[in-house]
């Protein structure tokens, strides 16, 4: 019975740590139930969410991406002067002053744009699980390469400069709320549903685990590993890419300087979501709790006013925490 | 059905070159219908690049492969699988966290709906290939969690569900003890008999012996002969593998008990909660201990106890009289005891490092000048080793994992040598290497206990146990349940003993 009761702990011990920062936000501070509360913890969480979704698939097959925060600023930039009717790319400084509301003419039609940004993160993820698949370097060494380089291309475009004006159509995506659900909550969650589905119930699925587990014995087992080593870049890419549109829309300008750090967030919070960083071992059910206890403990400290700075090495702590109390229930169960 | 059989896989003139090395030179080999193959050569022979090759793995770069005589060329595993020939590699490459099913099913999972993976279904059928050789496996338990005998078990019905006409076995007694040794025979034997042409490959005679209906000794890279089982004897067996003559018996003949036992390491009620029990024995000085046991009886564990590596719940050890307090190997080392651990490439050598760093990692304190490592001694101290040990090496500065399994093997007993230790621990030193430096090993042990050392040899071969201990421990469910002399150890009793039957 004993065994029983370590076994419970070891499985759902994420869940229970959820469940005692839910319990001890609300016992912290009274606003922590309120529709407001909740609706902005969860629109926070949502962002992180969509880049640790992609994330869990790098992860998963054994490799990392540190690029998605990159990508988030270049595909906002990028989105936002599709939306100026241009291609912004080395244009003389003054252009990007803000100078009131400026005429929009977009080069491309409302879904083609949206479709062609998240292209382009999709083949920025491609490149990067490509050369590292090719050349066989570590993916960290190669993402940090890409993340380095995509945050320059994000910056020069522009020269740093923000570009205002996004119009509704795409605040909608970070605004809406249909049925008082925040849009990007139902983006994360529903994008999510689809990836445990995905990576549970189809082969594809199933053989980035098996190469995340071990290379050689998914090659052994039939499975050609090229794909499967790539195209999980491909997924983070692509939810960067979507995650810069959504942040466009929410800040009403394209800012090719936000997103820088996120990577951490992200990967923090499939760590925590109980993913092994070797890979091979996780879930995409793991990664959602991760992003919720993290989007919790950044949302309870808000609630009591503690400011930015302090913020951050309570995060580094709490997060610390989370993992050891996780890894001792795992450990109890394996004994 | 002895070879009687029509040529399940034909592979005539096979021919594989590595740069500046040609692994397989104009190899013939054929597997018939209902027969078991034996391979047989040493290390380095060609035995793996052989079955890599019948196995899709890696591309030929001469010759021709027919399968059930149409001509074929393999572009991957699956390619081969998927005609029919299935490789149960030695280091079974399996993916833990996934489940049995899975693993059995992996990228041939059946799906309903033509699209999502069937769980239940999965299941099912692993269920019925795992009771078709009386497996007791849940396909739902993950891999990982298995011993390796049940993943031996798990590979077999994953050939079985591929339909495999050809199943070719990678030395599978490596990692599996006596009595599951003898549940695979009963397996292969029943394959056979369904008509399946089996592949086995192995280092230990007498299973050749016992299994085969024909044997294929590849030397260097080439074919020496093909020979029916019944028409050879062991010496001519051994004269093919290894060229030359060696006399088996003498396997036989260690430096013989002390005229007065003075004891060294006293081991008094060691226990490790779920896999060590009351374990009590003396090590006398210049002794050979062996230690016998089935696979999980806790030999290992008993090894890694001694040295500090796990943690022991009670007992104590006493060397030379003085009660040892050991929580790390480091401590262990310090007082005089090392161990040359099972698992050799990952456990025992640095296979990305050089022979001279492998081999002077543990005395670098010594072979310093001033503040700095001395580069300088350290090649002298590895030089002197690797003569003195016979390590068969282009430089001391080759990487250990371009090395055959004998000289990985001699290089962890070089890193030991240079210590002045008291205790020698061997979990396994002879796994996986073959015949000629099997001997050569057993050599050097033998030599360390002519000098006085202490040496508890842990070893799966009865006939090495019997040849080389002066007294065996043999080991039951975490328990010594017997301690034998040598004089009267026999095969029976240690098989008696590691099975649990007390009084044999």
């Amino acid at each position: 019975m004993k065994l029983k009761t370590n076994q419970i702990l070891g499985d759902y011990g994420l869940f229970l740590v959820l469940l005692l920062l839910v319990i001890v936000s609300a016992i912290l501070s009274p606003l922590f139930f309120s529709y407001i509360n909740l609706a902005n913890l969860l629109t926070q969480a949502s962002f992180t969410g969509l880049l640790a979704l992609g994330m869990t698939f790098v992860i998963l097959m054994g490799g990392i991406d540190l690029s998605v925060g990159s990508v988030v600023g270049f595909s906002s930039i990028l989105y936002a002067s599709i939306l100026h009717g241009a291609f912004f790319t080395f244009m003389p400084k003054e252009i990007f002053i803000y100078q009131g509301a400026p005429k929009l003419t977009p080069i491309l039609p409302l879904p083609l744009d949206i479709l062609f940004v998240l292209a382009v993160g999709a083949v920025i993820g491609l490149a990067s699980g490509f050369l590292s698949y090719r050349f066989r370097i570590h993916s960290f060494i190669i993402t940090l390469c890409v993340m380095i380089f995509t945050r320059g291309l994000a910056i020069s475009y522009t020269r740093g400069q923000p570009l205002f004006g996004v119009p509704d159509p795409v605040s909608f995506l970070a605004y809406g709320m249909p049925a008082k659900i925040p849009m990007p909550t139902i983006i994360w969650l529903g994008a999510s549903l689809l990836s445990l589905l995905f990576l549970r119930y189809t082969r594809f699925g199933r053989g980035i685990y098996a190469v995340g587990g071990g290379e050689e014995a998914a090659r052994l087992s039939g499975i050609q590993p090229a794909w499967y080593r790539i195209s999980p870049y491909v997924a983070s890419g692509f939810f960067s890419a979507l995650v810069g549109i959504m942040m466009s829309g929410r800040m009403g300008c394209g800012d090719p300087k936000i997103g820088q750090g996120w990577e951490l967030d992200a990967i923090a919070a499939v760590v925590i979501g109980g993913t092994s960083l070797s890979g091979g071992k996780g879930s995409v059910g793991g990664t959602v709790v991760g992003v919720l206890i993290m989007g919790l403990i950044i949302n309870i400290m808000n609630l009591l006013a503690i400011e930015a700075y302090p913020q951050q090495m309570a995060k580094g702590i709490i997060i610390i925490a989370a993992l050891a109390l996780h890894s001792a229930l795992s450990k109890r169960r394996s004994r | 059905m002895n070879g009687a059989g029509q040529a399940l896989l034909e592979a005539r003139g096979i021919t594989k070159i590595y740069p500046g090395v040609v692994a397989l030179d104009g190899v013939d080999f054929q597997v018939n219908a209902g027969e078991v193959h034996c391979l047989a050569g040493e290390n380095g022979a060609g035995k793996s690049t052989l079955i890599e090759i019948l196995g899709g793995s890696y591309p030929k770069d001469g010759g021709t492969i027919r399968v059930a005589g149409r001509e074929v060329e393999f572009s991957s595993p699956r390619h081969a699988q998927e005609m029919g020939i299935a490789v149960l590699h030695q280091e079974l490459p399996v993916l833990p966290h996934l489940s049995v099913a899975e693993n059995i099913f992996l990228s041939r999972q059946p799906l309903r709906g033509g699209r999502l993976v069937s769980y239940v279904e999965m299941n099912r059928q692993a269920r019925r290939w795992l009771e078709v050789i009386r497996a007791d496996v849940d396909p739902r338990a993950l891999l990982g969690d298995l011993p390796i005998s049940r993943q031996q078990l798990v590979s077999i019905a994953k050939a079985l569900s591929l339909e495999a006409r050809v199943i070719i076995f990678d030395e599978p007694s490596a990692v599996l003890a006596t009595a599951e040794l003898r549940r695979l025979f009963e397996i292969i034997n029943s394959l056979k008999a369904e008509g399946r042409g089996i592949v086995y490959i192995s280092h230990r005679l007498e299973e050749i012996f016992e299994i085969g209906d024909r044997v294929t000794v590849l030397r260097n890279g080439k074919r020496v002969g093909t020979e029916q089982i019944a028409n050879i004897d062991r010496g001519t067996l051994i004269k093919m593998l290894v060229g030359r003559e060696i006399d088996e018996s003498q396997i036989g003949g260690g430096a013989g008990p002390a005229e007065r036992p003075e004891p060294v390491l006293e081991v008094r009620g060691l226990a490790r909660k779920g896999v060590l029990q009351d374990i009590h024995f003396t090590l006398n000085r210049g002794e050979i201990l062996g230690v016998y046991g089935l696979v999980g009886a806790g030999r290992t564990e008993l090894a890694r106890a001694l040295i500090g590596a796990d943690r022991v719940d009670a007992g104590e050890i006493l060397l030379e009289g003085r009660r040892l307090k050991i929580t790390s190997p480091r401590e262990a080392i310090r007082s005089g005891l090392c161990l040359s651990p099972e698992d050799r490439k990952t456990q025992g050598v640095f296979l990305e490092k050089t022979v001279q760093d492998n081999i002077c990692l543990p005395s670098l304190k010594s072979l310093k000048s001033g503040l700095f490592v001395s580069y300088l001694k350290i090649a002298r101290y590895a030089a002197d080793f690797v003569s003195k040990l016979r390590i068969v090496t282009p430089s001391l500065r080759q990487h250990v994992k371009y090395l055959s399994g004998g000289n990985q093997q001699k290089v962890v007993l070089a890193k030991w040598l240079g210590m002045k230790l008291k205790v020698f621990i061997f979990d396994e030193p002879t796994r996986g290497i073959d015949v000629g430096a099997k001997e050569e090993i057993r050599g050097l042990i033998r030599g360390l206990a002519r000098e006085g050392k202490s040496v508890i040899m842990i070893s799966s071969e009865i006939p090495e146990i019997l040849g080389i201990s002066d007294r065996v421990a043999v080991m039951h469910e975490g328990r010594i349940e017997a301690i034998l002399p040598r004089r009267e150890a026999t095969r029976e009793k240690l098989m008696a003993y590691s099975m649990g039957a007390k009084g044999a």
